[in-house]
């Protein structure tokens, strides 16, 4: 178990640093026991929220965050250390000169009714950053991605030309130097490489490395004028099969602000892949004009884009447009945005699949806090997609609303404060071609109420609703209730209830009789807090 | 096809040199010199600095001080008369609140709000997330993901409880890993393949394939690439599919083949109607051995022999 190493350097930079510890040092953290039981029974595949929930007792939160002194803090925080599901973030930072992260997560996927289908997926990962100057800063990443276990083809009863096993590896790693002057002008040189490995499949096996620059460049004459120019070259290729990639990119921002309410944007974006392989080079080029104009609590916003891709066998070209209003209070009381936008597309060869496309979204979206405990909002967005060539139209409807309130009521004897929250969600999506048409619509309520009682007691009550219908019938549902007593100021014992649902009306479309789910999880945990402030 | 890059490259030439020089001539006027000092701030605020402690704003480094922020002709007048406001860059532009931020922060998720974020246009910046003086989360923000980002994207709650969908709630994965414009890292701006974003964890799909599937590295749209096909916050169907694959139309695949039923499509009879299109195109994310994305034993089954089907 690779997470133990951070433990040892935890423990490692504890010693090392502790001589040094000041009247600054302030520590806090808890530790967490317990775990879990759960019954369960139906289709293991259809609930995520359940895949990582694994039964047995251990440390289910470790948690430390504070600073030995004033320059040098740690930050670990870390669940399920000795059960399946672990994770963890460890974070070491000297201000202003070095920091060092790392995180490990895994988590588990379920393919099957049984739920002896499945595969697990590892991430390490690690930074150590420098600032050794104030306008210097070097970083390096590394990060290891594994994937282990069975694979499965879809739909479930086909055989999967990928294979019936996982045992791929990922690692990427990258250093990059940040630099700055006092006027302004900034650069970065950065190297990323990446190795994919694939011990099932060797045509799979992947290795590429990019080299990248940024400058960012004051206007040499002009205070309100930045430039920023970006530029990369790299490769990628499959050693096993002999393809090779060559890959470039060039971009360049120029932001300029003549006066103080209007700001006038320019964006160009170039690239090239070219194929070793098949001889094929791909180009995208994009200009992008954009304005805006503050006028009191309003932003005016516009906008326009003209693209094109150009390979081998075609041209697409696409012309945008945007706009869109958005104002804020100053006291943040009221918020509110109306945009548009829009994307057509004009294949000038007429050899691609879609051929002319045609995009709209419009949103309108409105959040108020009409006092202190009360915020309340709401959002109603449309987007289309319109492929007249051959027929097909796709059309996507979404509205939301949201409430808020929180009370607190303070007396001698302590604090009881308590949160009731709403959201409604509202979904329809409807797809026609020339041959058929294919609708869902799905409606998610979820509401939660949290009462804190004089810091000695708290209870959460949360309920998660999903209603799919249309050419899909789905009910899922998520009840969670919570209770945390504290006793002696430091410790506290919590008990957690949560029931899972999940029905899939139409499940002779499916996998038989596995088209239902339900479980009931008890999670029982008791915690020390410590704090030294 | 090269003349449309010779005038884009003229373009983007011209466009520079034209707002270079329409404003090459101006004069910025000097500025006042202050007389304040961060002892000036301590005497009222030093229970403000005192919260700094242990940050990288901590004064004591002498690397930042309360005027490298809030200096400005409001914060002397604030000297002068306490009620009035000092400059306080939480209420500021975003663009001029970014800039006192990239004083520092020069790095390239500064410079993506800067030039082109969404949240910056919706004249949101760096307070936005982060909070200097009382943010308590690691990277001084507000709260943590996804609750930060759900404070304000609220409808994309539910993306993330559909019956498949991508463990943001769970916490396996972060909205930043993804939307790398607010990411602490500069991979957005190298080209690691037509589906960056995606491979970054997907590995196995990355190709590139000598025989790529047009819809997966066609990014030209704004659903475009691996979107053509995968809902990526979460869907109803399984596998993050934006339309079902489920026999007998396969909506999915119909999205672009027209072929519900095979019998639209000439090279379909009726005869494989209700059959799952992988059943032969296997490949789909790309293939090694031919165009169609066939699966090469179609050939021992003598289905490529001459006068059939040809890969």
């Amino acid at each position: 178990m690779r997470i133990w190493w951070l433990w040892i350097l935890t423990s490692a930079v504890l010693a090392n640093t502790q001589a040094r510890a000041d009247s600054t040092s302030v520590w806090e953290g808890n530790i967490r026991l317990g775990g879990a039981i759960e019954d369960e029974e139906g289709d293991r595949s259809v609930m995520q929220e359940t895949f990582n929930i694994h039964e047995g007792f251990g440390i289910t939160k470790l948690h430390l965050n504070g600073r030995f002194n004033r320059n040098t803090s740690l930050y670990f925080d870390g669940d399920n250390l000795n059960v399946d599901g672990r994770r963890a973030t460890f974070d070491l930072r000297q201000a202003g000169i070095a920091r060092l992260r790392s995180r490990y997560d895994e988590s588990l996927f379920i393919y099957d009714p049984s739920g002896s289908v499945d595969a697990t997926r590892r991430d390490w990962w690690s930074s150590l950053s420098l600032t050794p100057k104030k306008w210097l800063w070097v970083s390096g990443d590394y990060d290891l991605q594994t994937r282990r276990g069975d694979r499965v083809g879809y739909p479930n009863d086909v055989q999967s030309a990928l294979g019936t096993a996982y045992e791929t590896d990922l690692n990427r790693w990258r250093v990059d130097a940040q630099a700055r002057s006092a006027s302004g002008i900034g650069g970065t040189f950065a190297y990323d490489g990446v190795s994919f490995t694939d011990a099932l499949d060797a045509r799979n096996d992947r290795d590429g490395s990019v080299f990248s620059a940024i400058a960012h460049v004051p206007g040499v004459f002009i205070k309100r004028l930045t430039h920023v120019v970006r530029g990369s070259v790299g490769k990628s290729e499959l050693p096993t099969a002999g393809i090779e990639y060559d890959m470039a990119t060039i971009q360049y921002t120029g932001i300029l602000a003549p006066w103080r309410p209007l700001r006038l944007k320019y964006r160009f974006y170039g690239m090239t892949v070219d194929d070793d392989a098949t001889a094929m080079q791909t180009d995208r080029w994009i200009n992008d004009f954009d304005a805006d104009y503050r006028w009191r609590s309003a932003i005016f916003a516009a906008g326009y884009g003209w693209e094109a891709w150009d390979d081998d066998r075609s041209v697409t070209t696409y012309e945008n447009y945007r706009g869109a209003i958005t104002v804020n209070h100053p006291d943040q009381k009221y918020s509110g945005r109306i945009a548009y936008s829009q994307r057509d597309s004009e294949d000038e060869e007429d050899q691609t699949l879609l051929k002319d496309t045609e995009y709209a979204r419009g949103e309108i979206r409105l959040d108020a806090r009409p006092s202190g405990a009360w915020s309340v909002g709401g959002r109603v967005a449309d987007r289309t997609r319109k492929m007249p060539d051959i027929g097909a139209e796709a059309e996507g409807l979404a509205a939301s609303a949201y409430a808020r309130y929180t009370y607190s009521h303070s007396r001698e004897s302590g604090t009881i404060a308590s949160t009731v929250s709403a959201d409604y969600q509202y979904a329809d999506d409807d797809y026609d071609n020339r041959v058929g048409e294919y609708q869902v619509e799905s409606q998610f309520v979820t509401g939660s109420v949290e009462v804190d009682f004089r810091k000695m007691i708290s209870a959460v009550a949360s309920v998660h609703y999903l209603d799919i219908e249309g050419d899909l019938d789905i009910e899922k549902s998520i009840l969670s209730f919570e209770l945390d007593c504290t006793f002696r100021k430091s410790f506290d014992a919590r008990v957690k209830y949560n029931v899972y649902n999940y029905d899939d009306y139409l499940i002779a479309d499916y996998s038989g009789d596995e088209g239902y789910y339900t479980a009931n999880v008890v999670w029982i945990e008791v915690g020390y807090a410590f704090s030294t402030e | 096809m090269g003349s449309v890059r010779r005038i884009l490259i003229l373009v983007f030439l011209a466009a520079i040199g034209a707002v270079s020089t329409a404003f090459m001539f101006q004069a910025t006027p000097p500025s006042e010199p202050s007389t304040l000092t961060d002892e000036t701030c301590m005497d009222c605020h030093e229970d403000v600095a005192h919260a700094l402690i242990g940050t990288a704003h901590d004064r004591a480094g002498n690397k930042v001080s309360c005027l490298g922020c809030h200096a400005g002709a409001a914060t002397e007048a604030h000297v002068d008369d306490p009620d009035l406001k000092p400059v306080n860059p939480g209420r500021i532009r975003a663009d001029s609140l970014t800039a006192v931020c990239t004083t520092c922060h020069e790095d390239a998720h500064a410079l993506n709000l800067y030039e082109r974020d969404p949240h910056e246009n919706a004249d949101l910046a760096c307070a936005a997330c982060h909070s200097v003086h009382a943010g308590t989360h690691v990277g001084l923000l507000v709260d943590e993901e996804p609750a930060l980002c759900f404070s304000c994207h609220a409808g994309k709650k539910a993306d993330f409880t559909m019956p498949t969908h991508h463990p943001v709630i769970e916490g396996v994965v972060k909205c930043s890993e993804c939307h790398t414009s607010v990411a602490q890292s500069a991979k957005q701006h190298v080209v690691t393949g037509p589906s960056e974003t995606c491979v970054q964890c997907h590995a196995g799909f990355a190709g590139p394939y000598p025989f790529e599937h047009q819809a997966a590295v066609d990014y030209s749209t704004e659903q475009g690439g691996c979107l053509n096909c995968h809902a990526p916050h979460g869907s109803p169907n399984p596998r993050l599919l934006v339309q079902p694959y489920q026999p007998p139309d396969y909506a999915l695949c119909s999205q672009c083949h027209a072929v519900p039923g095979h019998q639209s499509n000439i090279n379909h009879g009726t005869q494989w109607a209700g059959v799952p299109c992988s059943d032969c195109h296997v490949d789909v994310h790309g293939s090694y051995d031919n165009q169609k994305l066939l699966d090469p034993s179609l050939s021992a089954q003598g289905c490529f022999a001459v006068g059939c089907h040809t890969p």
